[in-house]
């Protein structure tokens, strides 16, 4: 599995408004995935997750996590990073959220409340594969 | 019961709105587990047949290497013209079937392009494999 730097020739995915598909690990070791909103932050990948869920509990549970990326267009062009969550970062005022959510919708979010725990996460890839 | 079977939950019931998924050309997102653990994922074609989602897996490949030491899977299939609909199946495969003949990835290849197409060298080994359901996860559009 080839290691880093990510070939600059998947900087359009890793910029590009796709939605991430990001596995961790369950409770009883096997893997679950959701689709997410993600932001490429230098070579880092920061992303959210609300308080009181799954997600989040794999995550602190075991914070090793794979993050895939397809392009809609191209089915050839394909990227996989494995890596580790290595800050949790606590926040309920909405404003990482915003951040997502002007990169994928250009306004802040329609949904959420101020007061509610959310989380920002923030991923650091240590191999990736892809074509 | 004998100490050899298990309970099989009841299958959860895929929305009617998301079937088109299984038979669309979306290409999906199959999660393993690897061998320290931790999750890996990587695209694959599948198709639908006898009320399962069917994949071939190919000899040597990490990914085959993940389901026989743990069969867990989850399989994401993510509608390409609409991101926020996605199906995603939990449970584990069945068995890992010997395909000489490469009958499902023949039949897989014309589903995707028509015809039939292997990146593979020729005598390559196959394996098929069924998903047993145990748990779905979903989202139907915004």
């Amino acid at each position: 599995m080839p290691a880093l730097p990510v070939p600059g020739r998947f900087d359009d995915l890793l910029d590009s408004t796709i939605l991430a598909n990001l596995a961790t690990i369950g409770p009883d070791g096997a893997p679950q995935v959701n689709p997410i909103w993600f932001l490429r932050d230098g070579e880092t990948i920061l992303f959210g997750v609300k308080g009181d869920t799954q997600k989040l509990r794999n995550i602190q549970r075991d914070p090793r996590v794979a993050l895939s990326f397809l392009s809609p267009t191209d089915p050839g062009l394909y990227l996989e990073l494995r890596g580790e969550i290595v800050e949790i970062f606590p926040y309920d005022d909405l404003s990482f959220v915003n951040i997502l959510a002007h990169k994928y919708t250009g306004k802040d979010v329609t949904f959420g409340k101020v007061g509610e725990p959310r989380f920002r996460m923030t991923f650091v890839p240590s191999r990736w594969t892809g074509q | 019961m004998t100490a050899s079977s298990r309970p099989t939950p009841t299958p959860p019931t895929i929305p009617e709105s998301l079937f088109p998924l299984l038979t669309s050309k979306a290409i999906a997102f199959v999660s393993t587990i690897g061998p320290r653990g931790e999750p890996q994922t990587t695209p694959l074609w599948f198709l639908w047949r006898d009320d399962a989602v069917q994949i071939s897996l190919v000899q040597g490949r990490q990914k085959l290497k993940n389901l026989e030491r743990d069969p867990r899977i989850s399989v994401v299939i993510v509608d390409p013209a609409e991101p926020t609909r996605y199906l995603e199946l939990r449970g584990r495969i069945d068995a890992l079937t010997p395909d000489p003949e490469r009958s499902l990835e023949h039949d897989i290849a014309i589903k995707y392009v028509g015809k039939d197409v292997d990146i593979e060298p020729p005598g390559t080994m196959r394996y098929t494999a069924r998903v047993v359901v145990e748990r779905i996860t979903k989202q139907e559009g915004i």
